[in-house]
């Protein structure tokens, strides 16, 4: 056979690594800051490095920048070595690299500036969404154009990772991203609420999977093995947790939102799929942990095993936790408080950081043609990031576990034992001091890893991997048959995917037709599998054999794999989602409100405050009635969150008075001793830039939102009324001095047009289905007293009456009496009958 | 030695770039989770979805506020005025006030975010079990927040106690508002 020797593109991995390497300090550094400002809020630096626009850098940091590079540099190396093929494209190879890159500074300029969606390890802004599009696109061109070249027929077990991730991560993002601009800065998302909630966590708990997971796992399968030098335990192992593990993870998205107002159909699934994931996670953890075996003696002098043996037990570890946090009653203690922070950096500094380090280890000498520089270095690093793990992870269970008992603790007679907030969290702030310690000495080993990188490439010069291959790439003779589709109609195939539509389906029935239908999907299920057992011959390639030397079938199959559960839980919602609109109390918000609400996303708000009552008694007690999918009906984003590191704000609309507010934003711990949330002074002067509102208001309403025309034309005058209103209101009360709308002096205490003055609009409407606003408007045109800023005086007793009556309902049941009153209350409030709609206002939002 | 050597090399089903694979039996106990978690997500699902044996969240909820409805004690204007002459009684509301109160109403009750709670003059009225019904259920168009679920009746009536004793005591502060109460 006639043969030429190759050289594989070593000179993008070590691009990739370096920027890995680079980026993972930034990122890590920026988890130190916000780490330090939990604990002490001085370290919030107004406006730009405050916790809430900070944390999203860090979670982008990390998870795009320093894992993303790290996963594009070890797929790379391996992949070409595992095809035997050169990268196809120089070109594609270096605008996947600068592209990259490029949207990182994008990232790392815009979040502080404020430019978010405000959706989890999502917050980028749709321009730079549609450039990681573009980019990613260019990354699997990229590399299925190198399978097509390859000269290694069948596909090996890192391949199918490596695969299943660009097409998960591709349509994740895609869908998730969706969203309407209003310019170039801002977009609204296309979904509201409840859908968007499921959306957005179909995506996030699936960006853990596909760019947290799949990827390590590829490079574990072929990396481990390299450095171990000894064979892979099982590739029958390997073929049952791969495709149980990209079926069943997508369907697991719903965990985040156990007790919402999410379907409780969709809340089982993400229960019951998450246990079912436990088997298929720690599928892969064998395999690596068993592929190191008769390597142990080596554990004690190379540095790269500790990091890989280390990296995957606290894979597993953190895959037996998830599980074990889906369990609804463990939810109910765990969710929103530290224990998922700590489960989290279980998975990134123990699994991403500790598979990164190992990598970067082996590779290095491999890419310098040196060894590395100094050993002894990359041991202390190992110790040292092991123990700020530990650190870490220690003292966030224990703030979490003590945080969730404290938030349920009763007093003798049903009340809170801990009834304000900041108790619960001035308990645990020792621990955010832990935790930073932990996590320092982590980034500490970082900083080591860089020394020790620079140091070996200093020391030698780039080596780029070499081969003797055939001229011609295998795959020209073997792509070409149709033999390979016909794998796709082959009876396991249809019979699987058809037991698993009868099952999907069965979800949706009532009793008989459903057991019915889930029964018969699963006896299907059985024949398929029985099919593949006895269709094995001795001596001949099994169907999974067949369907790895093709790189087309596979790929197809792996998308749908990939795509099922996220049909079944995503269609029904967003299918039903118009009526829902059509049949809501809600109101949409008026013009000021709207523009709150775009500050609170700015700010980040909801990285420390939920917008979420969950059905418990002690929850309840707290914060009021349970949240509905009504609250939220017109939410874009929604802000549901997923930590408290504050209260919970569903129902703060009404709950304190605008003073409150007004002092609380310009300095929280005036208003609550021990508070850690930042000062927000300079709202007071922002300006809110009214000229745009009607161009958000018609968004909206593009997006479905029922806005009449006649709104949206006095959108903005409604606005600047409404922001006059409160900022006098403010000034009669209290006596600051105010700047007129669009005064070019800033010599006063607050601005009308200020964004501090929308941000109280927003905030006293969350969790109200009218505005309060309106509801004011309107008893002035009917001749009721006009409203001061403490409204005691507007009140009238008849209504003063009702709210007793509601809250003596409430005092013993105070979620249900609610939730039914929210019920009933379902006449959207006219105008004209003010007296009537403010009583029923009264008791809904008490 | 070299037979085992053999018996290795027979279990290499790949090659790949070097890296061998092994074809090595699943771990039993790895095949019972894996198993064991389908069938239990099986009968979880007949038993919530299906056949509705057993409570979702919202109605096991429901459940747990009619049983705690079911409870609890008449709290009547003899008895609020009766405690409020226990020192106990009224030291536990101090602390409670102090804790929850003060911001809003100021540490002698002079009044600040909201009104003064030492004249005689009160906007939802001064009898001891309005008092208490204002602090339970709160008056959400002043911002002032509804206690009794947070804190639990008892609290609610001994905070009432304590700010009985305040009454009346003219601590200059915020001006009055609200009708004059005479006992």
């Amino acid at each position: 056979m006639e043969t030429t020797r190759i050289q594989y593109n070593d000179g993008i991995v070590r691009k990739f690594m370096m920027a890995s390497v680079a980026f993972g300090i930034v990122g890590m550094l920026a988890g130190a800051i916000i780490a330090l400002q939990l604990a002490w809020p001085n370290a919030n630096i107004a406006p730009y490095l405050t916790f809430g626009r900070l944390r999203p850098v860090h979670t982008n940091a990390v998870i795009f920048a320093f894992v993303g590079n790290m996963a594009f540099a070890g797929i790379y190396y391996s992949t070409q070595r595992l095809v035997k093929a050169r990268l196809a494209s120089d070109l594609l190879s270096n605008i996947h690299f600068w592209g990259w890159q490029l949207i990182i500074v994008a990232a790392a300029i815009s979040l502080p500036l404020g430019y978010t969606q405000s959706k989890e390890y999502a917050e980028l802004e749709w321009p730079i969404d549609i450039a990681i599009a573009v980019i990613w696109v260019v990354f699997a061109v990229n590399f299925f154009w190198t399978l097509k070249n390859r000269r290694e027929k069948h596909l090996y077990v890192a391949i199918w990772f490596y695969i299943a991730t660009i097409l998960a991560v591709a349509m994740l993002h895609i869908v998730n991203a969706l969203a309407l601009p209003v310019s170039l800065g801002k977009s609204y998302s296309v979904f509201a609420g409840v859908q968007d909630a499921l959306v957005q966590w179909w995506y996030g708990h699936n960006a853990v999977a596909f760019v947290l997971t799949t990827p390590i796992l590829g490079i574990m399968y072929y990396y481990v093995p390299k450095a171990a030098e000894r064979p892979v335990f099982s590739y029958r192992l390997s073929i049952i947790h791969f495709w149980s593990l990209v079926f069943i993870y997508i369907w697991a998205g719903p965990h985040h939102l156990l007790y919402t107002a999410l379907p409780d159909w969709a809340q089982t699934l993400g229960m019951i799929f998450s246990l079912m994931l436990w088997a298929p996670s720690w599928g892969g953890m064998i395999n690596g942990l068993l592929t190191l075996r008769g390597a142990w003696d080596k554990l004690r002098s190379d540095p790269v095993l500790k990091f890989f043996a280390v990296g995957i037990t606290f894979y597993g570890m953190a895959t037996f936790e998830g599980p074990l946090l889906s369990i609804k009653s463990v939810s109910g203690l765990a969710h929103y408080t530290d224990w998922i922070v700590a489960h989290v950096h279980g998975g990134a500094l123990g699994w991403n950081g500790m598979m990164a380090a190992g990598m970067f280890y082996w590779l290095i000498p491999r890419l310098y043609g040196v060894p590395l520089k100094s050993r002894a270095m990359a041991n202390f690093h190992f110790w040292i990031g092991t123990l700020g793990i530990l650190l870490y992870v220690g003292a966030l269970w224990t703030a979490g576990i003590t945080q969730g008992l404290m938030w349920r603790a009763e007093n003798e007679d049903g009340g809170l034992l801990y009834a304000s907030f900041v108790e619960t969290l001035v308990a645990i702030l020792p621990m955010y001091w832990m935790r930073l310690i932990g996590g320092s000495l982590y980034l500490f080993g970082f900083v080591l890893l860089a020394w020790n990188l620079i140091a070996t490439a200093r020391s030698g010069k780039p080596t780029d991997g070499e081969i003797e291959v055939p001229v011609l790439p295998e795959a020209e003779t073997t792509e070409k048959d149709r033999a390979g589709m016909r794998l796709l109609l082959a009876p396991q195939v249809w019979t699987a995917l058809i037991g698993i539509g009868l099952i999907a389906t069965g979800f949706f029935f009532e009793a008989i037709q459903s057991l019915i239908l889930i029964i018969a999907g699963s006896l299907l299920l059985l024949v398929g599998f029985l099919i593949l057992l006895i269709a094995r011959e001795e001596g001949k390639p099994t169907f999974h054999a067949k369907l790895e030397g093709k790189a087309a079938p596979f790929t197809i199959l792996t998308f749908i794999a990939v795509l099922i559960g996220g049909v079944v839980q995503i269609l029904p919602t967003v299918i039903a989602s118009p009526e829902a609109v059509a049949s809501a109390t809600n109101t949409p918000y008026t013009p000021l409100e709207l523009e709150g609400r775009d500050v609170y996303v700015k700010e980040g708000c909801y990285t420390c405050h939920s917008q979420m009552i969950r059905p418990f008694v002690w929850e309840t007690a707290r914060y009021g009635a349970v949240s509905t999918p009504d609250d939220s009906i017109f939410d874009r984003p929604f802000q549901w969150g997923s930590r408290r590191i504050g209260p919970d704000l569903q129902r703060v609309g009404g709950r304190y008075n605008d003073v409150w507010h007004y002092q609380h934003m310009l300095d929280p711990r005036e208003i609550t001793p021990g508070s850690t949330m930042p000062s927000y002074p300079h709202l007071a002067k922002h300006r809110v830039n009214f000229d745009r509102t009607e161009s958000k208001l018609r968004t909206m309403r593009t997006l479905g939102v029922p806005y009449t025309p006649e709104e949206i034309a006095s959108a903005q005058e409604s606005a600047m009324r409404d922001a006059k209103r409160i900022a006098r209101g403010l000034e009669e009360s209290i006596g600051i001095r105010i700047c007129e709308m669009g005064s070019p002096s800033d010599d006063c205490d607050l601005r009308e047009d200020s964004e501090l003055v929308a941000l109280i609009a927003y905030l006293q409407r969350i969790g109200k289905h009218r505005s309060p606003w309106l509801e004011e408007a309107s008893a002035g045109e009917t001749g009721a007293a006009p409203a001061a800023v403490e409204g005691e005086d507007a009140e009238t007793s008849a209504d003063a009456a009702d709210a007793a009556e509601a809250g003596a309902e409430g005092d013993e049941a105070p979620g249900a009496a609610e939730a039914a009153e929210s019920n009933e209350a379902a006449e959207p409030a006219k105008a004209d009958d003010a007296g009537e709609s403010e009583g029923a206002q009264e008791g809904e939002e008490n | 030695m070299s037979e085992i050597t053999e018996e290795k090399k027979a279990k290499i089903v790949h090659v790949y770039d070097g890296i061998e694979e092994e074809d090595n039996d699943l771990p039993r106990w790895w095949l019972f989770t894996l198993y064991g978690a389908i069938v239990f997500a099986f009968f979880y699902w007949l038993t919530f979805h299906t056949f509705e044996i057993a409570d979702l969240p919202m109605a096991a909820y429901n459940k747990e506020v009619a049983a705690r409805a079911a409870q609890g004690g008449e709290i009547t204007e003899e008895l609020l005025e009766a405690m409020a002459l226990l020192d106990d009684e009224v030291r536990a509301g101090e602390g409670i006030y102090n804790t929850h109160c003060v911001v809003c109403h100021g540490a002698q009750g002079e009044g600040s975010i909201g009104p003064n709670l030492t004249d005689n003059y009160w906007i939802h009225g001064g009898d001891a079990l309005s008092i208490f019904e204002t602090i339970r259920d709160g008056v959400p168009s002043a911002g002032m927040p509804n206690w009794g679920a947070p804190l639990g009746t008892t609290s609610v009536r001994q905070v009432t106690s304590f700010v009985l004793t305040m009454r009346g005591k003219e601590v200059p502060g915020k001006e009055p508002q609200g009708e004059l109460y005479q006992p």
